[in-house]
């Protein structure tokens, strides 16, 4: 991936917090065009609110979200209604409407924000459940779909109206190995393909080394970034302690009551 | 002006269509009449997309789809001067992926399927709720043997949700309808000279019947649905396969206390309707001149424990009955968000059901005894 590419998300000096209690402080990063970025960390480190504050289900307390250079996080309601468009979701759950049909969830965006003809809006959708390897499932409820299946569904949905950037929670979970490593190629393939900007919040590691361009590391205790770079680099040049323990698995103190493996 | 064109120039080997501009869903959304027309005419056609300044997903199906209409009735197609970027984005899309798969055709039964089916399912929910009933049974028989296993502060609370939380709802509606019948029956009444009797119809309507139906009702749609959906979601949630693989009786852990909960909440709210309901009415009769003591004497001459005693018994049956129902429905949920609200459906209207016919089967039976005591009414 170049490094010269421009930003299409500026997060700067971002702050979120629950009440009193501050999640986030101070978070600046970038993402660039076309990249896959992984935001990870452990658990209750603030990467799904960081990721509410990016797609605006969630207003941060300081701070700027720049989506394309728009402010996202300061919008007026046609700004951020048009800024919309510009990004999809896929939930950690897949979140398809579950009295809808498969194409009936990825077309339910078209009908709302397009005028394509009906003809038109089925080829779309064809083309987008043929993207991610569904076409056969068109006609199924989610209730009738296994868990690679409903995430698939989702990142189709998510593509329907040819967003420049795709927001992905926890892709992998709940997934096995190999339909795990499947997704991962599709999102590959997705983002080579159409050019289509990944960021996508996950702790599998398996998952990171495959797919990401860059990533940021969050933690709990210092509420925001104690790292970022690319995962091979953080693997095996470590800035500190956290990292070490989260890309070699380690443990980071022995814990009483346990017994060490001899 | 349209983001995008498509103009159509007949020539003599066939069709030359040229697009022009922005092909995004918007730009698509203007040139997609062309296809019908390229459908209905004749010859081969050529396609130059040299001034397409922007082409995504559905720019590429729109030629995709061009190309298709063009060589389904046998003609050849030609793409020329698209961008090479924009042809990659093609690239994408093969002929096959932008036809939509043919639906699957869905079983449609006939008429004796649907009655033969929704017979099974009407004996089936039947033999549920006598396995139900049975699971119960033995259920409250192992707590009332070791009464501590029971969780008595979360009875509690189920009996505060239940009874506490109701009493301003149940209190208006009991008010409201002492107020409605003192009110429409007087007149006839007294063309009588028998409208001092008000009180003793009333009475005897909120003691016998409305006390305990209206009461059971309204618990119904308060708890029984919220014990549905909550019984429901944990369903969706596998928290019930959880109590399971834990060797824990779901109907015991879950269903136990909530009956016990409403077998007491329920009485004491139809005690608490009972009383409103007959205030109301001295309400009215008190307006219309009548004094306290006339209307006390007329209430204790005529009406006897025995009327109260039967809406109590029916109250505490109402209450186990909208409670396991309630709960039944719950455990009954299937699969997704909407299987909740199924269920709660499902927990009010079989709830309201049970009430009125086991209500007739209580008034036949108590009407019976009367007959045959020889008792007045």
């Amino acid at each position: 991936m170049p490094a010269n590419r421009q930003p299409i998300i500026s997060v700067r000096d971002l702050t979120a917090q629950y009440g009193d209690r501050a999640v986030l402080e101070h978070v600046s990063f970038e993402v660039r065009r076309g990249e896959i970025f992984v935001i990870l960390g452990g658990s209750g480190c603030g990467k799904s609110t960081l990721m509410k504050c990016l797609i605006g289900l969630y207003q941060p307390a300081a701070g700027s979200v720049f989506i394309d250079g728009e402010n996202f996080s300061a919008a007026d309601a046609d700004t951020h209604a048009r800024l919309l468009r510009k990004i999809g979701v896929m939930y950690q759950s897949g979140a398809l409407f579950g009295s809808m049909t498969v194409q009936e969830n990825v077309r339910l965006p078209l009908d709302e924000y397009t005028a394509l003809p009906v003809a038109a809006k089925r080829a779309v959708v064809a083309s987008k459940l043929a993207l991610v390897g569904l076409r056969d499932a068109s006609f199924k409820l989610p209730a009738e779909l296994s868990g690679g299946m409903i995430k698939r569904a989702a990142i189709a949905r998510a593509l329907a109206l040819n967003p420049a950037i795709v927001f992905l929670d926890e892709p992998s979970a709940g997934l096995d190995p190999v339909t795990s490593a499947d997704l991962d190629q599709t999102i590959i393939g997705l983002s080579r393909d159409l050019g289509v900007t990944f960021v996508i919040v996950t702790h599998e590691l398996a998952s990171i080394y495959t797919l990401a361009d860059r990533c940021i590391m969050l933690d709990a205790a210092t509420k925001g970034i104690i790292a970022s770079g690319r995962p091979a680099d953080l693997r095996d040049r470590p800035p500190n302690d956290l990292v070490k323990s989260f890309f070699h698995r380690q443990p980071l103190t022995t814990q009483p009551g346990l017994r060490q493996p001899s | 002006m349209p983001a995008a064109t498509a103009s159509i120039i007949s020539e003599s080997r066939g069709l030359v269509v040229n697009v022009t501009g922005v092909l995004t869903a918007d730009g698509v959304a203007a040139v997609w009449p062309v296809l019908d027309k390229i459908a209905a005419a004749a010859g081969d056609v050529l396609v130059r997309a040299g001034e397409v300044t922007a082409c995504d997903s559905t720019g590429a199906v729109f030629l995709r789809e061009l190309e298709r209409v063009t060589v389904s009735g046998g003609r050849r197609f030609q793409l020329d001067g698209l961008r090479a970027e924009f042809a990659r984005t093609l690239e994408l899309f093969p002929l096959d992926a932008i036809v939509p798969p043919p639906p699957t055709p869905r079983r449609q039964p006939g008429l004796i399927v649907t009655v033969g089916e929704k017979t099974c399912e009407i004996v089936a929910d039947l033999r549920n709720q006598v396995v139900f009933l049975g699971q119960l049974t033995v259920a409250l028989w192992q707590v009332l043997r070791r009464p501590r296993q029971l969780h008595w502060k979360k009875i509690l609370q189920i009996f505060h949700t239940a009874a506490v939380d109701g009493l301003p709802i149940v209190g208006l509606i009991s008010l409201l309808t002492g107020l409605i019948i003192s009110s429409q029956s007087v007149g006839p009444l007294r063309a009588y000279g028998a409208d001092i009797h008000v009180i003793y119809l009333v009475a005897l309507i909120m003691f016998r019947e409305l006390g305990p139906i209206m009461t059971a009702i309204l618990v119904a749609g308060r708890t029984g649905s919220a014990f549905a959906a909550e019984i429901g979601t944990m369903k969706v949630n596998e928290e019930l396969d959880a109590l399971k693989t834990m060797g824990l009786d779901p109907v015991r852990f879950l269903v136990v206390e909530r009956v016990i909960a409403g077998c007491w909440a329920l009485p004491l709210l139809t005690v608490y309707a009972m009383l409103l309901g007959v205030g109301a009415s001295f309400i009215v009769m008190l307006s219309g001149g009548y004094s306290l003591p006339a209307l006390y004497a007329e209430l204790t001459d005529y009406c006897t424990v025995s009327d109260v005693v039967e809406g109590l018994l029916k109250a505490c049956f109402f209450g186990v009955l909208v409670t396991g129902v309630g709960c039944l429905r719950g455990i009954q949920t299937r699969a997704g968000a909407a299987a909740v609200g199924a269920a709660t459906t499902r927990a009010v209207v079989s709830s309201i059901v049970l009430i009125i016919a086991s209500d007739c089967v209580f008034t036949l039976i108590s009407t019976t005894l009367r007959d045959a005591a020889s008792l007045p009414f």
